[in-house]
């Protein structure tokens, strides 16, 4: 075959662009860390890219809706707690009262007490948290408790999800915490008792020890239920942040370059690309005309 | 028996012979480096020495190392590269507009999903809700451009296309009168060959934009085929128009010397063309079904969740978007709907009235939507896209093997035609020494004559 100069050259041209693209596309790779940066350069890596990024995306914003419930969770319980606590000292006073040694005034004043606990338990169940208030169910804009200590919102339970599909209540029951849905009107039985204590009714009083004893349980029950259901919530962002490390090294692994893989790359196109031109310059320099 | 002043004949033709030689090798060296010239050898033939011939050389013409075999393989080559490389660069652009490097459709999903997340987390918040409008409505935007981008690319194909058409109707025209001008130089006993160089470099032009194929006749005219019709025969030309059909696609038709039309769209396979068909009207269409049909989907999906919930002022029934009409055109028309648009208040996220302000089933309902089947699909929203945008990576992937296969096969044909057309300077300057040198011999022989000459009249 003959070799003309236009063949010789074409051929030296044709070499050189393509190993200016391959170490083009070799400094893109070293120099971003990414093997993939379009669907064409690997369609299938392209498309797991799609999806893990958008498990990626809804996991990371679950975990950050599922920590903000888990907190509100958590304050309802701490909540819950000091509620226990007012009962509890609404237990002392009634076994206080109950003695026979103390007179009417003394229990009157004793009244004004239990009036001030029941309208800082009033107080603590209408705490707000970060989504309106902590213990009204789905009617989370107004307080759920009027100032006669009557129950006016709901116990809807409202829930999140946990993963896909899987949902958890996410919500402190008010109902079951402080009303007679949980077994005692807390209100009425304080109520009850502050009338006890004011009018010296000693069988009232008496009776409001057990009442303030059976309220402090619910209250603990109540806020046993609020901590495992905050704990539900803070374990499924800790799985959730587990799976999303896994994820997030599946997503590398299929779109990022490996450094080593890609730098020796760079190095061998580099070296080619720097062949082609030397080669190049020698077909130039080899030539009948110049002699 | 010659005479001795035959000798100086011989000479003389010798000189002219060589001189021929040293100008066709002088004109190759010059034209190294012009597009479509084929080498040249001067064709010398010995005049028989005898009785009634004084000997020496003739020359008998100027050939053309032309091997049109070569040259149609490389014509043929031409066709498919053309069609390759402009279907890669067609698909290239379309890539960049559905994925572009930040913000695509499938991160627009992503953010509108998190957006029903956090709503569901807390449903009465002013700003979640607000965040769900913005969220939504960039989706939406996000997908209507795409889909505008998809169409004025399919437009602005649609005039190169034209472009290119004018470009293949100029050459057709001069190919038709370089016909005539060859068949007329051929009757005169020329080979016509830098007419034939012309020619045959706009065959391989019309080939790179259309695809083509020529014969050659007994007159040297040639004609050409394309896109599976005559389009030069001798010294008439056809010429070519791209249109629209009523459904939007490429139609070429050929409109023949006699004026009679005909349609050649199902023969516009090769040349840029060929490519610029494909990418528009099968590539691009495929990507923009999809992209119509995943707007459709997603939009109807979150409507009907949405649509089965409450807003904060207890009024249900609302969509989210505008209810697409129709799949077609779904992307384009993709938008909020007006009744939502600035009135957070009017987002669902409860799934009863008595359930407001802090009723969030609607919400989970939307939000799950993220991970769930799209239409009748089995991939999430965010996959789909994903999978429209690799189904245009495999085919620009293909599309860019197939360029680079092409580069290949047109170098393979252009090296075997090359090898015999092409000029070697090596070569060329071999033959000037031989036809100098040659010539240097020639004056010596009329430098023997001439001394012969004058021995012999001193002689006398």
């Amino acid at each position: 075959m003959r070799i003309t100069d236009k063949m010789a050259l074409d051929a030296a041209r044709q070499g050189q662009s393509r190993a200016v693209r391959q170490f083009t596309e070799a400094s893109r790779v070293a120099s971003s860390g990414l093997r993939v940066n379009a669907p064409s350069d690997d369609p299938v890596a392209w498309s797991m890219k799609v999806r893990q990024e958008a498990q990626l995306e809804r996991m990371d914003n679950r975990t950050r809706t599922l920590s903000r419930a888990g907190s509100d969770l958590n304050a309802a319980e701490s909540v819950l707690a000091s509620a226990g606590d007012l009962l509890e000292e609404a237990r002392a006073l009634a076994v206080q009262a109950a003695n026979g040694s103390i007179d009417a005034q003394t229990r009157l004043n004793m009244s004004g007490l239990v009036t001030a606990l029941r309208d800082s338990l009033i107080g603590l169940a209408n705490t707000r948290g970060s989504n309106g208030y902590l213990f009204g169910g789905t009617a989370t804009a107004a307080a759920p408790f009027n100032a006669a200590g009557v129950f006016t919102a709901n116990d809807t339970p409202v829930a999140l999800e946990v993963a896909d599909g899987v949902t958890t209540r996410a919500n402190a029951s008010g109902a079951t915490a402080f009303t007679v849905a949980g077994g005692r009107d807390l209100m009425a039985d304080l109520e009850a008792f502050a009338t006890a204590l004011s009018t010296n009714n000693l069988v009232g009083i008496q009776g409001a020890i057990g009442t303030m004893e059976a309220g402090h349980r619910q209250l603990v029950t109540a806020q046993v239920t609020t901590g495992i259901a905050a704990e539900r919530l803070h374990s499924s962002v800790e799985v959730t942040s587990g799976a999303m490390l896994t994820i997030t090294t599946a997503r590398a692994n299929a779109i990022e370059a490996d450094a080593l893989e890609a730098f020796t790359s760079l190095s061998l196109t580099r070296a080619g690309y720097e062949r082609s031109i030397a080669i190049t310059r020698e077909l130039l320099q080899v030539s009948s005309v110049t002699r | 028996m010659p005479s001795l002043f035959s000798l100086l004949g011989v000479a003389r033709d010798g000189m002219q012979a060589q001189s021929a030689g040293v100008s066709v090798t002088g004109q190759n060296i010059s034209n190294v480096n012009t597009p479509g010239y084929v080498r040249r050898g001067v064709v010398l033939s010995a005049r028989a020495f005898g009785q009634d011939s004084t000997g020496g050389v003739s020359v008998l013409g100027i050939a053309r190392s032309f091997n049109r075999f070569a040259h149609g393989r490389v014509v043929e080559e031409h066709g498919r590269r053309g069609a390759a490389a402009a279907r890669a660069e067609a698909l290239t652009a379309t890539e960049a507009a559905l994925s572009p490097n930040s913000r695509t459709v499938a991160d627009r999903v992503n953010a509108m999903f998190q957006a029903f997340d956090t709503l569901s987390g807390a449903p009465g918040d002013a700003a979640a809700r607000l965040e769900v409008l913005q969220q939504s409505g960039n989706l939406a935007q996000q997908v209507s451009s795409t889909a505008g981008d998809l169409a004025t690319q399919r437009d602005e194909l649609f005039t190169q296309a034209r472009g290119v058409a004018g470009e293949v109707n100029t050459r057709l025209a001069r190919i038709a009168t370089l016909n005539r001008a060859i068949a007329e130089a051929t009757a005169l006993g020329d080979a016509g060959a830098d007419l034939r160089d012309q020619r045959d470099l706009l065959v391989q032009e019309v080939g790179d934009r259309l695809g083509a194929r020529s014969i050659e006749d007994a007159t040297g005219q040639v004609t050409l085929f394309s896109a599976g019709t005559v389009l030069v025969e001798g010294s008439n030309a056809s010429s070519v128009t791209v249109s629209l059909d009523p459904a939007n696609n490429l139609r070429l038709t050929v409109a023949q010397p006699g004026g009679a039309t005909t349609d050649a769209t199902a023969g516009m396979t090769q040349g840029t063309l060929g490519g610029l068909r494909e990418a528009r009207d099968v590539d691009i269409v495929a990507a923009q079904t999809s992209l119509d049909q995943f707007a459709f989907d997603l939009a109807t999906a979150v409507n009907t969740a949405h649509a089965a919930g409450f807003g904060l002022d207890a009024v249900s029934g609302r969509n989210l978007f505008a209810a697409p009409a129709a799949v077609a055109g779904a992307a384009r028309a993709m938008a909020l709907d007006p009744a939502v648009v600035g009135q957070p208040d009017r987002v669902a996220a409860a799934a009863a009235a008595t359930d407001l302000p802090g009723g969030n089933d609607v919400a989970l309902r939307l939000a799950g939507l993220a991970s769930r089947p799209l239409g009748a699909g089995t991939t999430s929203p965010a996959e789909r896209f994903g999978t429209i945008a690799a189904d245009l990576g495999v085919r620009l992937q293909s599309a860019l093997a197939e360029e680079q296969l092409r580069d290949d096969t047109v170098q393979q044909a252009e090296t075997l035609r090359e090898s015999a057309a092409g000029v070697s300077l090596d070569e060329e300057m071999v033959n000037l020494s031989k036809f100098q040198r040659a010539f240097e011999a020639s004056t010596r022989v009329l430098r023997v004559a001439d001394e012969l000459l004058d021995t012999l009249m001193k002689s006398f």
